[in-house]
């Protein structure tokens, strides 16, 4: 069995087979090939591991170079990065350059409208709370057991942004057809220069290398999905420049996220009560209201339109009234919002359930200690 | 021994201080910011050059009277409001008799462009507490060279007045009780009645309907924010069903018409949470600021060197209203005119329910909020900023050494910025300032301010008509 292959093109129930034939001879030849097990016989990073298990910020470990070529060993390293980052301690620079590589080669070949099939579990916003999207998974079922959708927005606000964008790119290359995730307006270069994802890669590794490498990699990120032809998914909202699905289709993705036009629209709006197109107070995208989203449904022959990008206290919200659902997946907002979370179910008979779910309890969440400004008159 | 020891030292202070001030004005270096500012605060408190005097030096005398010269000279070759602005109108409130010192520049609006209903753009901007209406000279400056720049069809217009107890404002106002009266009603009451007497004076006599777009820095952001709020509020409840204002007594509401060409409002580095808790650490601020100034140019220099203003270019307009000599024969050390100390009363009030105001305020008013360097947003401007209610708009320390590494297209831009910036935004970086409020007023007024980039779209408001008639949509 040609192991390679199945980590870049098979389904996980054989990429599974392949991880435990692979861990056994792996034993068996009694070699140290995976990342993870250099991290288990360091002595320093065991101890700090031992030690740290509370400690929430961490700086990288040092891991031994591997070798990419070998795919048992491949599978290795990358079930070894996955661990690791379990444990919310980031992965090294030179490791997340391994992992960012290795990511673009999948994401290439995946579509501006990347197909996915039911069932699937679909996921709004993130945004480096990576403690509540470890809740996340134990309250939708462990990845690859349970397919996964998420629509954007891993990084920034929250304190774990590397950790959290490291972990869901090493499980799309873990896993390649089992979780899916795209494009949200925050996965761009000038966004998080603000909002604190440039900040923490600086402050983890002491210089903008892991920034680059991430921003460059989001890029390749597909801008929306397709559920079975049913359900249109993708961060933000409609385009007045879009009326069908193929004229997304037809979009050049691999870029900065734009200021205006269509790929700017897809990731910015919002669904608003008031009818037509409307000037979005955010200052990028449009507002739309039920009448665009009916004909847009309508169109294309879909039956709902899934997104993120806004905060909803229930964790979820329907508008216009159920054409499109809107899902938010960070409860507590930045650690100050007091909203509930959700993720969507949608099972083989395309039924759909809500999972909602509060923060998770976890020890010791750092405070922020913000410079009260001298002068505020 | 302690004591003599301390007076000893206390003269050495005194004896240094006058020393540098002497030698800063004969140094005519001109924009050079002097490395002092530390000294130059810690012996602020001390009396300055008068107590010099007493030595009885005669060289000390010569020395003076030459400082007293070069000052002169330095205050004449500054900046005058003239420089910015087109009037300088006196508003005086006949309840109360208080009078407002207030600046205007006007719009300019290309004659050439057909077809569009032209309706001049105005900002209407409220200065922070211990500022002054100047605070905004460099931005209108900014506002003019930039919708030229980046090639708008007309230039906006800013009007601003200096707050009660604030600059000129206080110098005309003689008693200290109403100089004072600052709680936060107090202040929207005056707000509303200078922009009343503001539209009176320029457009009641004409057909011509300004888009006015609230500017508020500061404590300025809150009264505008409250203004606003309250207005909406009791048109959607009908004005006379509303008993519950704490302003009844003072109640000067707007007319309709006049808060109908409100269209946008911006707030300046304002987040409730952080100003609260910035309150309670004022009182030990403020005692931390030199009481005086030896010369008006040490005083500019403090706000240099403090970190308070990063860009000499506007502090040398902008500080000069916020002292005075007490010694009316033209000599002798500058002092605040606004002791802020005094306004500790209104504090509690002043930001109170601003977030939830503002993020509260409908979309007939749209809104942009302007922080510096962080987004310490507080509870309410986040679920609102993450709901999409308004712009957010963060502008960054460009030491941030991103240039480098920005793959996307920067606007490269005419500026006077400053690499560093702090709650005086919008006068360390006047420019970018401008350019943000420039590219709101283009996307939200629609009409009044466009780039004819795309002939066949005359405007925002044109396109977004256009794109809801593609669809299908009628409006």
């Amino acid at each position: 069995m040609d192991v390679d292959s199945d980590v870049q093109m098979d389904d996980a129930v054989d990429q599974r087979d392949a991880t435990s034939q692979a861990v056994t001879e792996n034993n068996e030849n009694g070699m140290n090939a995976g990342d993870g097990d250099a991290v288990m016989t360091s002595t320093d990073s065991s101890l700090s591991q031992q030690e740290d298990t509370s400690t929430e910020v961490g700086k990288p470990i040092q891991q031994a170079p591997i070798s990419t070529t070998d795919p048992t060993t491949k599978i290795n390293t990358l079930d070894g990065w996955i661990d690791q980052l379990k444990q919310c301690k980031p992965l090294s620079e030179s490791s997340v350059k391994e992992l960012c590589d290795m990511a673009m080669e999948v994401l290439k070949d995946e579509e501006n409208v990347q197909p996915v099939h039911v069932p699937v579990t679909i996921c709004g916003d993130i945004h480096g709370q990576f403690h509540d999207l470890m809740e996340l998974f134990k309250i939708g079922g462990p990845c690859p057991d349970t397919n996964y959708l998420f629509m954007g927005d891993y990084v920034d606000r929250g304190y774990y942004s590397v950790e959290t964008v490291s972990f869901l790119v090493a499980m799309k290359v873990r896993y390649p057809k089992r979780i899916t995730i795209l494009r949200g307006n925050h996965e761009s270069r000038q966004i998080t220069q603000v909002y604190g994802f440039y900040d923490e890669c600086f402050r983890k590794y002491g210089s903008a290398n892991v920034w680059k490498m991430f921003t460059d990699l989001f890029d390749y990120l597909p801008i929306t999905a397709l559920v079975d032809n049913s359900i249109f998914c993708l961060h933000g909202g409609l385009s007045p420049m879009i009326e069908t699905i193929d004229q997304v289709r037809e979009l050049n993705r691999f870029q900065e996220v734009p200021h205006e036009g269509p790929m700017c629209d897809l990731l910015w709006s919002d669904p608003d009560d008031r009818g037509g197109w409307g000037i979005s107070p955010r200052g990028a995208g449009f507002t739309f209201g039920q009448d665009i989203s009916e004909q847009f449904n309508h169109t294309n022959g879909l039956s709902l339109t899934a997104r993120a990008h806004q905060l909803v206290m229930e964790g979820y919200s329907w508008s216009h009234p159920d054409l499109v659902v809107t899902i938010f997946s960070a409860p507590n907002y930045c650690y100050r919002c007091g909203n509930q979370a959700a993720i969507m179910e949608v099972d083989e008979n395309h039924n759909r359930d809500f999972l909602q779910y509060d923060p998770s309890i976890r020890p010791g969440e750092p405070t922020v200690t913000r410079k009260t400004p001298d002068y505020f008159l | 021994m302690i004591m003599s020891e301390f007076q000893r030292k206390l003269f050495q202070n005194k004896l240094a201080k006058a020393e540098k001030s002497l030698g800063l004005n004969f140094s005519e270096a001109g924009d050079d910011v002097d490395k002092y500012g530390n000294s130059e605060d810690s012996f602020g408190e001390l009396a300055p050059l008068p107590s010099v005097g007493a030595l009885g030096s005669h060289s000390f005398h010569h020395k003076t009277r030459l400082a007293a010269e070069s000052e002169k000279v330095f205050v004449q070759n500054l900046p005058k409001w003239g420089d910015f602005f087109d009037c300088n109108d006196i508003y005086r409130d006949p309840n109360s008799g208080y009078c407002f010192q207030t600046y205007y520049s006007k719009p300019i609006i290309n004659d050439n462009i057909e077809d569009i209903n032209n309706n001049p753009v105005i900002f209407i901007s409220h200065h922070g507490a211990g500022s002054s209406g100047l605070t905004f000279a460099k931005l209108t400056q900014s506002l003019k060279k930039q919708s030229k720049l980046q090639g708008y069809n007309g230039t906006p217009g800013l009007f601003t007045f200096d707050m009660r107890g604030h600059g000129t404002t206080n110098r005309i106002n003689s008693t200290e009780s109403q100089n004072y009266y600052m709680s936060i009603d107090q202040l929207c009451y005056d707000f509303e009645f200078v922009l009343k007497q503001f539209y009176i004076q320029h457009f009641s006599k004409s057909d011509v309907i300004p888009s006015l777009f609230l500017l508020g820095h500061s404590l300025g952001g809150a009264v505008l924010t409250k203004v606003v709020y309250e207005e909406q509020h009791m048109l959607k409840y009908n004005r006379k069903a509303n008993s519950t204002s704490k302003r009844k007594s003072l109640d000067l509401p707007l007319p309709e018409s006049i808060f109908n060409c409100i269209k946008g409002l911006i707030m300046i580095d304002i987040v409730e949470d952080t100003a609260v808790k910035a309150l309670s650490s004022m009182p030990a601020y403020l005692r931390g600021v030199p009481k005086s100034f030896p010369s008006l140019k040490s005083a500019i220099d403090w706000h240099i060197s403090s970190g308070l203003i990063h860009n000499r270019k506007s502090a040398i307009i902008s500080v000069p209203p916020l002292v005075y000599r007490r010694d009316k024969s033209g000599q002798g050390p500058y002092y605040w005119v606004t002791d802020l100390s005094k306004t500790e009363k209104g504090w509690a009030s002043w930001f109170t329910g601003l977030s939830s105001n503002f993020i509260s305020i409908g979309n007939s008013v749209s809104k942009m909020l302007i922080l510096v360097n962080n987004d310490y947003l507080d509870k309410d401007l986040m679920i609102g900023q993450m709901q999409g209610r308004y712009q957010l708009t963060v502008f960054h320390n460009s030491q941030l050494q991103l240039k480098d590494t920005l793959t996307t297209q920067t606007k490269t831009i005419c500026s006077e910025d400053s690499d560093e910036l702090g709650h005086f935004v919008h006068e360390d970086i006047p420019d970018k300032v401008s350019i943000s409020l420039l590219e709101f007023v283009e996307r939200n007024d629609y009409e009044d301010l466009s780039r004819s980039q795309n002939p066949s779209v005359s405007s925002k408001i044109d396109l977004l008509n256009k794109l809801n008639k593609k669809w299908g949509i009628k409006k």
